[in-house]
């Protein structure tokens, strides 16, 4: 199943509705998605011109209606309006269409009825003078729900750039050119143009334009925009580079690994902007006020509108209908919901990337509102709690020193665990012979197996040692020593601080688990625990009431962070988009995991804010256009309440927006 | 309407599962499993 980039709905990979761009197909749930997908700086050009003219019309539009008088003032009125009605008012048109075509409600079906009531009324008072007592006409009022709304609208995408800033800062790190070697010789060309396994040459000073493997050099690499790790890291040949870190001091040549939408980089930068998109809980009561509000709303104009007619019409005033289309056409324009609809995307655009400029990746927004509960948090202990590179100590040989070195290398080699890992690099400086190992297994939680030369052999856990069985019989056991990731204490004790229930746990050994509960000072931990007991275990918490974190490496993990109400991947800097887990750690700074709790509890409580302040503001507004303040006004108040009834409806968008941007300083105060 | 508690999105009538007694829909069959794996967490 793939998910529309833009709306971030669910879409059957049979939809005939899709855009390749960087060599990856993305579908989407309708034509308006993809048109914005493929163009979103047209879209945001046209709003721009639309909005220009909008102002460049409306403003003589009202200067001449309210200042001067003269016979065919209504027909010039009717000239100036035009540009504004059918130009910068058509993207209203367009979605009131779509929407009643798909029997739904939306705002652009409000602000459409209202604009058009206000113009197609005027146009018959300038062309047929007869039909109502008014002589003047509501052009400035169709003209100005128009250009009030779209500036409303405007200041929505200029403070969408504004907080989608660190994204952007992102995507600024990939250079627009590469030396892509040809030949024998260098060419400079479009990063658009190269492909996988083509061979580019970086130099010093220069940001790394994908992601790829050293074949010849060796630099330090700064990698802190993408790790947070702030020493630079020395890299040789066959050492992996990430595309947007820095090349600081030597000269490299790469092999293309990932590049364009696959490199990493491109693969963060869509996950802060998926994180804006998903469906938050919360966001759902918004979805569901907004679908009963369009048919809510309708309802109150007309029978406000009835209500005014036949009241006028039995205390003899002549203004009757007039009356009647100006409450119509303010109650539709004073409720539209647009803000209703910001109020949760908008903070969540603003917090993922407020949460991405401290290394926390929010990978799935839906887990925001049981971010905002968590009271429990599990830590797997190796390689969360523990630095995740292993050292090998006490290695004891029961057999042929060469053949069990070769034994060792061969199958280690082909794993990714970070023993393997540890194994490899201990064998560095000893004499091995490369096996033919055949039938290998990785078994997480126990180990791996194979067979040579038909002999059954495992390097699996015993005890608190690794050993080497061949046929059951122990050739070799090691001890490996993890070291505590630095800032664990600190964090543990900043969360205990705080009310949170700490758990470790490990399949190590009871002897190890304790060693570190001990030291950081944690009562509960469970140790000897394979891959399905830790899901038990966060089950178990779930059952009596406690919202779960589980903080893992991602390797064996990913069933207890699925499991648990917020999964939390450490990643190891690359591959980034293939971790599970609802957020990612990029650096290892555990102190995030206070401060993404930090960042949930915000996020939630500004998107209720929000939610409540806008439901509050279009409730109150109706009333007031219906009609509630005539008896203290006088019925003159209908002369400006339908351009009052537009900028309210900027204002409110407006509030909503500039009220999500100070999450960005109550976070940043609070994570200080 | 019913709305799928894993995605948040308007659930489907024919893709269903049974938690506690109450029945949930989903919008595709993914949320469905994601759902059934751990219903607690999303049914609080």
């Amino acid at each position: 199943m793939a998910t529309d980039p833009v709306c971030g709905m669910y879409v059957s990979e049979d939809s005939n509705i899709y855009s390749d761009k960087d060599g990856t197909r993305y579908y989407f749930c309708s034509q308006g998605c993809k048109e914005k997908f493929d163009s979103p700086d047209i879209e945001e050009k046209s709003l721009k011109y639309k909005l220009i003219i909008a102002w460049v019309f409306s403003i003589p539009l009202l200067i001449i209606d309210y200042l001067f008088k003269f016979s065919f003032k209504n027909y010039l009125l009717f000239v100036l309006v035009l540009p504004v009605q059918l130009y910068s008012g058509s993207s209203f048109y367009k979605g009131a269409y779509q929407a009643v075509k798909n029997k739904m409600g939306n705002m652009d079906l409000l602000i459409t009825l209202g604009t058009l009531t206000a113009f197609i009324f005027s146009i018959i008072i300038t062309f047929d003078s007869k039909i109502f007592p008014v002589k003047y006409t509501y052009f400035d009022a169709s003209a100005f729900i128009i250009t009030l709304i779209l500036t409303g609208s405007y200041i929505e995408s200029l403070t969408k750039k504004k907080a989608n800033s660190s994204a952007n800062k992102l995507l600024s790190l990939l250079p627009s050119k590469v030396h892509l070697y040809y030949g024998n010789k260098i060419v400079d060309t479009k990063i658009d143009d190269i492909k996988i396994n083509d061979k580019i040459l970086i130099r010093p000073g220069e940001n790394i334009p994908v992601d790829g493997k050293i074949f010849s050099g060796e630099s330090e690499i700064d990698e802190s925009m993408i790790t947070g790790e702030e020493i630079p890291v020395l890299k040789k040949t066959d050492d992996n580079v990430i595309s947007g870190t820095k090349n600081i001091n030597g000269e490299i040549s790469v092999i293309v690994k990932n590049y364009g939408a696959n490199s990493t980089v491109n693969k963060i930068y869509s996950m802060i902007q998926m994180a804006s998109m998903g469906r938050a809980k919360i966001q759902r009561i918004a979805d569901i006020f907004s679908s009963y509000f369009v048919p809510v709303v309708l309802i109150a104009a007309l029978s406000s509108s009835i209500f005014w007619y036949f009241y006028l019409r039995s205390v003899n005033n002549p203004l009757y209908t007039v009356i009647a289309i100006l409450v119509f056409v303010s109650v539709v324009v004073i409720a539209c919901p647009c803000a209703i609809g910001l109020a949760a995307p908008i903070t969540l655009l603003i917090s993922s990337n407020k949460a991405s400029e401290n290394g926390i990746l929010i990978k799935n927004s839906s887990s925001i509102d049981r971010l905002s509960k968590i009271d429990t948090v599990i830590f797997d202990k190796t390689g969360t709690l523990t630095d995740n590179n292993p050292e090998i100590t006490d290695l004891e040989l029961y057999y042929d020193n060469e053949y069990v070195y070769s034994l060792l290398y061969s199958m280690e080699i082909k794993s990714n665990h970070p023993v393997a890992y540890a194994i490899i690099n201990y064998l560095k400086n000893y004499k091995y012979d490369i096996l033919n190992i055949e039938n290998f297994k990785e078994i997480p939680g126990y180990g791996v197996t194979g067979y040579y030369n038909d002999d059954f052999i495992e390097i699996k856990k015993n005890n608190d040692k690794i050993s080497l069985m061949v046929n059951s019989k122990e050739y070799a056991s090691m001890k490996i020593s993890y070291g505590l990731r630095e800032t664990v204490k600190n964090s543990i004790k900043k969360l205990k601080k705080n009310n949170i229930n700490i758990i470790i746990v490990t399949g190590d050994s009871k002897e190890n688990a304790e060693k570190v509960a001990d030291y950081l000072d944690v009562n509960t931990y469970y140790y000897d625990i394979k891959p399905e007991g830790k899901s038990e275990i966060v089950k178990k918490y779930q059952s009596t009431g406690n919202y779960v974190m589980f903080v893992g490496d991602g390797i064996n993990d990913t069933i207890a962070m699925e499991t648990a109400d917020v999964g939390v991947a450490m990643s190891s800097g690359s591959d980034i988009a293939k971790e599970s887990g609802d957020i990612i750690l990029l650096n290892n700074d555990l102190n995030n995991i206070y401060n993404m709790l930090i960042i949930g509890k915000y996020t939630i409580s500004k998107v209720k804010q929000n939610i409540g302040w806008a439901i509050g503001y279009n409730s109150a507004l109706i009333p007031v256009a219906a009609g509630i303040m005539v008896p203290l006004l006088g019925l003159g108040i209908y002369d400006v309440l339908p351009i009052f009834a537009a900028l309210a409806m900027g204002l409110s968008s407006t509030t909503v927006v500039l009220n999500s941007l100070r999450i960005k300083g109550h976070i940043k105060n609070a994570i200080a | 309407m019913a709305t799928d508690p894993v995605c948040g999105m308007k659930g489907n009538k024919d893709i269903e599962s049974e938690y506690k007694g109450k029945k949930y829909y989903f919008c595709c069959e993914h949320c469905r499993e994601e759902f059934d794996k751990n219903p607690v967490k999303y049914t609080r």
